[in-house]
């Protein structure tokens, strides 16, 4: 999520499902470099992919918001989570060391 | 491979590479907090200690021989290399990578962990419990970053 094509990708689809060669042309990217991203969107389950009820041919792309936002709220736990570990080790090791001589 | 799901903290430490590598490994014990996740040392354990070499276990004892002797498995060494990195492997395949790089004032440690895509059980069951108020609030976040 912090790849900004993908955080393109997501808003394009916060809207309206879309094909693949649509939101790789609205984000200016090659459909190749597109379908790695989808790629990685889709295993997380960020997107998934169907089709449209109107035409059996075409498969769009659909954003799965409720899976985004858990995800994002557990990434952000996550780094809670470390940035109180490290806080801790850096008191630690300041503490029971001696500064380096700059 | 892309990273989506990752997530990096960086924080400086008034000490040089060696003495912060050693301290993040030889006294883990001493300074990882207990009862903040639950991927390792919870509370019911009395230790922790990485067993110090490439394939060795982060390992977990427990008091009353609840950990068996040895202790209890929770992560296993697959990069050790004093004093500039540090990656281990969680049981859920999640990979904690340290490095340990000199800098003004000490050491900058570059915490990244990787693979967290797989949302664990108790956080895939809490979806429900997010809204849609929650996502707008994301993208208004994220669209302000993009614009500075």
């Amino acid at each position: 999520l912090a790849d900004p094509t993908r955080r393109r990708v997501v808003e394009l689809l916060r809207d309206e499902a879309l094909r693949a060669s649509t939101i790789a042309e609205r984000s200016g990217v090659t459909p190749a470099a597109m379908s790695r991203h989808l790629r990685v969107l889709r295993r997380a389950g960020i997107v998934t992919v169907d089709t449209p009820d109107d035409d059996a041919r075409v498969r769009v792309y659909r954003l799965q918001p409720e899976r985004l936002v858990a995800l994002q709220g557990w990434l952000d736990q996550v780094h809670a989570f470390w940035s109180e570990q490290l806080g801790s080790f850096v008191d630690h090791a300041e503490r029971t060391r001696r500064k380096p001589e700059t | 491979m892309s990273q989506l799901g990752s997530v990096r903290v960086t924080v400086i430490v008034g000490v040089e590479p060696a003495v912060a590598f050693q301290v993040f490994t030889e006294e883990i014990d001493t300074w990882y907090r207990r009862g903040l996740a639950e991927s390792f040392g919870r509370k019911r354990a009395t230790g922790l200690r990485f067993e110090p070499w490439v394939g060795g276990r982060l390992l977990e004892h427990r008091a009353g021989g609840e950990d068996g002797g040895d202790g209890l498995e929770r992560a296993r060494v697959t990069v050790w290399d004093p004093p500039a990195r540090l990656v281990f492997v969680d049981q859920r395949d999640t990979e904690v990578d340290v490095r340990f790089e000199a800098a003004a004032g000490g050491t900058r440690v570059v915490l990244e962990h990787r693979g967290l895509d797989r949302l664990p059980p108790g956080v895939a069951a809490d979806l429900g419990r997010f809204g849609w108020r929650r996502l707008a609030e994301w993208f208004e976040r994220h669209l302000e970053g993009q614009r500075t």
